[in-house]
């Protein structure tokens, strides 16, 4: 059994927040696209130092929400007005202050779902495995550390050049990031 | 610490002068409504929303600096000094209140709040069981107490606050302030709950006793929200005009001081949104005649009209320009959402006040209505200015300003 190794990424690990945020600034300059940060914790400002585009999430919660709102006035208009009209209280048919609760209820929850199937969707989940979280490296920065990763996938993506950049970021400890090809001819 | 906005001062001309024309320009308006005696009536009516608009300002300022210590909030510090030149002005605020006494006591030929009329009260079986609550006297003694605390408390926070400021560049008195802070922290939990109290009552007391027979159970905290938007909408408006004339230091106003300030007043407006309508909807569902005649009123004929303006003025449009994070970050944004809403908070209590002129009252904005706004308007812009113009721009001796300084959210 051949255990082929395939170098995927470069990850550069920091002691200090400070430190790989000055780093994110360097790599954004040096125009990578493919590349990543973990941290433990969430890290405010690290989206303006990486560079980050907005994300579209916004506009697509917002969409859903007006889906929503529309969902439930129309479920509720229709059953109440249409479908099984009962006069309530001597109040009308169409009584939308009494729609309310459920149309902000409705606003609220396709909002809700829509950002979980975003997060879903857009953060990769539901892949069985990664290089970076088969390696020693996610021990590392879900606990006490900070890394840089660069994707080997990136078109200015050399191990020289990668190894350059980190050394000039000031990381000191640098290590390649391999994925191991084979057993029985896939990836692991 | 050496800082230099100690020495910041408005020393520019163009607030005060301002501030000058607004009050004499309202002052005439007055003058001419009032040489009509045909007029007194209205008159009194339109000067009681004005002074619950400078009163919710100031009330709502002094709210902030209390909400501010008691959560030892750090991104405030730098506009604290703002919200204390508004709340320091309890005392001009009740001058403002005499007024109002006197057209409650003195006319005889109309009645400010009917409960005046004690022959109606004494008539009608539930409003005679009201009457021990509703009388001159009472409402008298009420609001001096009301006043008694906010000014005291005011008094405290506002002097603490400058007195910390003689530290700025002598640093043995550090640990004093230290103590000052402590001192400041204690004391705004208690009053947060005197002011829960206070306002509640004060908006029961000043426009919900408007109709006696009517009550709502929601009422204090719909004044209260209102208090807190109108508040944080005139320290975003003078935060805005200092930071244009190059007043306000940049370090103080980056995007996560901002965001702070930007996400109280959006979630300030849906709260409002939540309030005003649990109270309209549980009112509409019951149906019972005595509460639902006031919402009635308000939702027939031209009165419908200010009703669907204030809910757009008040949530709808504030709600989208403010939805977006970097609305939220941006001070011309926040500006232009707190002029969008301190016109919402001048309508809302036109919608709560003026229909009470009488049956035929019909929503219009002549000189008659907008006369005291301006006038009490300017008397506070003015006392403002004179506050800023006595003291630093920023609480300075605050120990907490450094980590002010370098906020993060």
């Amino acid at each position: 059994m051949s255990n082929e190794k395939k170098l995927v990424g470069m990850v550069g690990l920091y002691d200090t927040p400070d430190e790989l945020a000055g780093a994110a600034v360097k790599v954004r300059d040096a125009k990578y696209q493919k590349w990543d940060c973990h941290t433990p914790y969430p890290l405010h400002g690290l989206d303006d130092a990486m560079g980050l585009k907005p994300s579209p999430i916004p506009y697509i919660t917002l969409s859903a929400g007006f889906v929503g709102i529309s969902a439930a006035l129309l479920l509720q208009g229709w059953m109440s007005a249409v479908d099984y009209p009962v006069r309530i209280g001597g109040k009308p048919m169409w009584s939308w202050p009494a729609f309310v609760p459920i149309t902000f209820e409705l606003f609220v929850l396709f909002s809700c779902v829509t950002i979980m199937g975003c997060v879903v969707l857009f953060c990769k989940l539901g892949k069985w495995h990664s290089p970076l979280h088969d390696s020693d490296i996610m021990k590392e920065v879900t606990s006490t550390r900070f890394a840089v990763v660069l994707d080997s996938e990136d078109s200015n993506f050399t191990e020289e050049k990668a190894q350059k950049l980190l050394e000039e970021t000031g990381c000191k400890d640098i290590r390649p990031l391999h994925q191991i090809v084979d057993v029985e001819g896939g990836l692991i | 610490m050496k800082n230099t906005e100690s020495t910041l001062q408005i020393e520019a001309k163009p607030l005060k002068t301002a501030a000058i024309i607004l009050a004499l320009l309202g002052a005439v308006l007055s003058g001419i409504v009032l040489s009509d005696k045909a007029n007194y009536s209205v008159f009194s009516f339109s000067y009681l929303l004005a002074f619950i608009f400078v009163w919710t300002a100031v009330i709502g300022c002094l709210f902030f600096v209390a909400l501010h210590h008691v959560t030892g909030a750090v991104w405030s510090v730098a506009y604290r000094r703002i919200a204390e030149s508004f709340a320091s002005n309890v005392g001009i605020i009740f001058i403002l209140f005499l007024p109002v006494a006197y057209f409650t006591y003195a006319y005889k030929d109309f009645h400010l709040y009917s409960w005046m009329d004690h022959h109606h009260m004494e008539e009608h079986p539930v409003l005679a069981g009201k009457l021990p609550y509703l009388n001159f006297n009472f409402f008298a003694i009420r609001a001096f107490a009301f006043f008694a605390i906010w000014f005291l408390f005011s008094r405290f926070f506002v002097k603490s606050s400058v007195q910390q400021d003689a530290s700025i560049g002598n640093s043995d008195l550090q640990a004093k302030n230290v103590r000052t802070t402590k001192k400041m922290r204690d004391l705004s939990g208690p009053f947060i709950i005197l002011f829960a109290y206070t306002t509640s009552f004060a908006g029961i007391d000043w426009i919900m006793s408007l109709d006696p027979l009517w009550f709502s159970t929601m009422y204090g905290v719909y004044i209260f929200s209102g208090v807190v938007l109108t508040a944080l909408s005139v320290i975003s408006l003078t935060l805005f005009s200092l930071e244009k004339k190059g007043l306000f230091p940049k370090e103080y106003l980056k995007k996560d001081h901002l965001y702070s300030l930007g996400a109280l007043l959006f979630a300030f407006s849906c709260f409002w949104a939540y309030i005003a309508f649990s109270q309209f909807m549980l009112i509409w569902y019951a149906n019972i005649p005595e509460e639902t005649e006031w919402f009635y009123h308000r939702m027939h004929g031209s009165w419908l009209t200010v009703t669907i303006a204030l809910a757009l003025i008040r949530f709808v449009i504030p709600f989208f320009m403010m939805l977006s994070r970097h609305a939220k970050m941006n001070i011309k944004m926040i500006a232009a959402v707190s002029v969008v809403q301190l016109v919402g908070q001048w309508i809302d209590l036109y919608w709560l006040i003026m229909p009470h002129v009488n049956k035929e009252y019909q929503p219009s904005l002549g000189i008659a209505e907008v006369g005291p706004t301006l006038l009490l308007t300017g008397l506070l812009l003015f006392f403002v200015h004179r506050f800023m113009s006595k003291n630093s721009l920023i609480a300075g001796g605050d120990p907490v300003l450094d980590r002010c300084k370098s906020f993060h959210l």
